[in-house]
This record gives structure tokens, sequence and C-alpha cells, in this order.
């Protein structure tokens, strides 16, 4: 259920994205809401959890169906970039609970 | 050695997505029916939102730029009149043109067909546009606004959608004339932002601020005389060997909702 919920999500994310803020660039750039999405979401799970993978997946398969790549592109790159944070936290980074 | 499993497991499973991902680059029809079916899905939403983000936006610009209003009221009033008296001496010209063709027996030539298509979407680098058709189009056809302006070429379709490279795009590079007495001829490049610059024109042909830039029937366009934009500064210097120019395109990916693909 959790994993319908993350890809609603996601795939809102990605509709906003493409059709809506495309409108409102900053400095000429569109902030890419989705890699955002991805970062903070990695960043701030618990390191065990494996929820920041599936929206790394979800969100990469969207950005692919809007871009002109080949599909599994951006789902690779998201992918390793959540491995990648993942493995950063767990090593280098330590949480104190009080 | 539960840890160990679960690595184990999660590394069966992102091997199987990478393994799904390649099959389906493999099968590239597979990976076009894919894409073509969540965009299916998501364009009603899409289009609506497109649509909105796109006047809010221009709002927003009305607010912050009220004062220029007036004056460019009055500076579209002025070219509306030029625009009409040319349009006038030109249709004098077209009828002078086909009575001569028509004494010479010549062939007018057909018309190309145009498919209209509904702006969805831009894709997240801003450089294509997501077209949804319901007539079949071709890679290398042609969009341009209702207006008549170049829009860009057709990079990728599917079966009910398409990209569009846009003109502006940094990726796109064609010859293009500018339309005066001396027809000078350059290249024009995408600047990945509102403008695009023409570069490698001869020294010695006249250009003037406002001249028309259109496109030549050869090349990678292949279909003369469609408008791209007027020229808005000319970058002159002594080292270099050719002219430079910048050149304001005549269509604004802010306000096409819909836009006509010329079949080749």
């Amino acid at each position: 259920m959790k994993i319908f919920l993350l890809f609603f999500i996601v795939t809102m994310f990605a509709i906003l994205q493409s059709s809506f803020f495309i409108h409102f660039p900053i400095y000429g750039l569109v902030p890419n809401l989705l890699l955002a999405l991805v970062l903070i979401y990695n960043l701030l799970e618990d390191f065990k959890r494996v929820e920041g993978f599936y929206i790394a997946v979800f969100a990469g398969f969207w950005v692919d169906v809007f871009s002109t790549m080949p599909i599994g592109t951006y789902v690779v790159s998201f992918l390793f970039l959540a491995y990648l944070l993942k493995r950063i936290l767990r090593r280098y980074v330590e949480f104190t609970v009080s | 050695m539960y840890r160990k499993k679960t690595r184990v497991k999660n590394l069966w499973i992102i091997s199987l997505i990478l393994f799904l991902f390649i099959a389906l680059n493999i099968f590239t029809p597979f990976s076009n029916i894919t894409k073509n079916t969540f965009l299916l899905i998501t364009s009603p939403v899409q289009r609506i939102l497109f649509e909105r983000g796109g006047r809010l936006q221009r709002t927003i610009e009305m607010f912050r730029e009220a004062e220029k209003v007036e004056e460019e009221i009055s500076k579209l009033r002025r070219e509306n009149i030029r625009l009409s008296s040319r349009l006038a001496m030109q249709g004098e010209v077209k009828e002078e043109n086909k009575a001569l063709r028509d004494a010479l027996d010549l062939d007018l030539g057909e018309e190309k067909e145009k498919v209209f298509v509904e702006v969805i979407g831009k894709d997240i680098s801003r450089h294509h546009l997501v077209i949804r058709h319901e007539k079949e189009i071709k890679e290398g056809d042609l969009a341009i606004s209702p207006e008549g302006a170049f829009v860009g070429v057709i990079s990728k379709t599917y079966e009910d959608f398409s990209n569009v490279k846009l003109i502006t795009s940094k990726k796109s590079s064609f010859e293009a004339k500018v339309q005066n007495e001396d027809s000078p001829i350059g290249m024009l490049k995408g600047e990945s932002g509102k403008n695009l610059f023409l570069d490698l024109l001869p020294k010695d042909k006249k250009i003037e601020k406002g001249d028309a830039v259109v496109t030549l029937p050869h090349g990678s366009v292949g279909v003369k005389g469609i408008y791209i934009g007027s020229i808005q500064e000319i970058i002159q210097s002594d080292a270099e060997a050719f002219v430079q120019a910048k050149v304001e395109p005549g269509f604004d990916a802010r306000y096409a909702n819909f836009l006509f693909v010329l079949r080749k």
C-alpha cells in the first residue's frame, strides 16, 4: 500500500514539474523537483529502510518518460544517487538517540 | 546472518530492475510503447496544468512589467500598421507572380500538409516540448506556431505523442537567411534561453536591426521561407572574420498551447 502511495506522490511531482513549474524558471533554470525529492527523502530516511530506493526508481522512471533519453537512464542515475547517499550516511554520519 | 540475507535480497531486486530497464531499451518499440502509455494516462492533467501555469506566469509578468505595457502597445500598433502595409504589398506581388506562372505554365507546387497538435508539457532539460497528435507525424517534420513562426523539429515520435526539439535548444543549429536585399546566409544556433544566435554572416553584406530571419530550402530544415525571428542585435568586431547577430525568435514557448506540424 505504501509503495502505491509513494508512486502516486512521485507521479504528482512529475506532472507538476513537466507541465506547471516549467513556466517558472529561476535565473533560466527550473528546479528539478524529482531530484530534490530523491535527495531529501534519502537524506532524512533511516539508512536501513528501502523506501528511498523506491522513490529513486519511480522518480527516475517519470523523468525518463518526459525526457528524450532512453528509459532507464535516470532510473539508474537516481538509484545510484540514493545508494551513494545511504552509504555515506551509514559510514560517516551518526545520529544520537536521546 | 539475517543482514547478509537482506543484502543479497536487495542486490537481487536492484539487479532485476537494472536488467528490466536494459531489456526495455534493447527492445526499443516496447520502450516507446511504455512512454506512450504513461504519457497518455497523464496527458489530460498535464494539458490543464500546462495551460494554467502559462496563464499564471503571464499574469505575474504583466504585473511585473506594467510600466512597459503602454510603450509596448504603441510599438505593436506601429508594427501592426507596417505589417499590414507589407501584407497588402505582398498580396499584389502574389497575384503578379501567379499571373506570370500561369503565363509561363509553371507548377505552383503543392502546399505542405499541416497537422494540428496540442502541447502538453516540456521535458526536464527544457529543450523539448511534448506534443500530442491524432494524425501520424514523422521524425524530422517541422513544428510551427499558429502564427507561422518556426518552433522546432520533431526529434522523437511515439504513437500519440512526440518530442519537438526547440530551435532555442543548444543542440539546435541550421542554416538561415536574413531577409533583405543582400540576403546574407548564416548558421543559426540555439542559446538555451530565449534568444538565438546567427553566426558566420559575411561582413560585406548589409544587416539591420529588425530584419526578418527565415529558413532555407536546403539543409536540415528543408523548407524555405518559414519565419524564425528578427535581428535584435548585431555583433561586429574587427578581429572576427564574420558578423554575428542575436535573433529574437518569433515563437515564445510560454504561450504555446497548440502548434502545427508541417509534414515533409
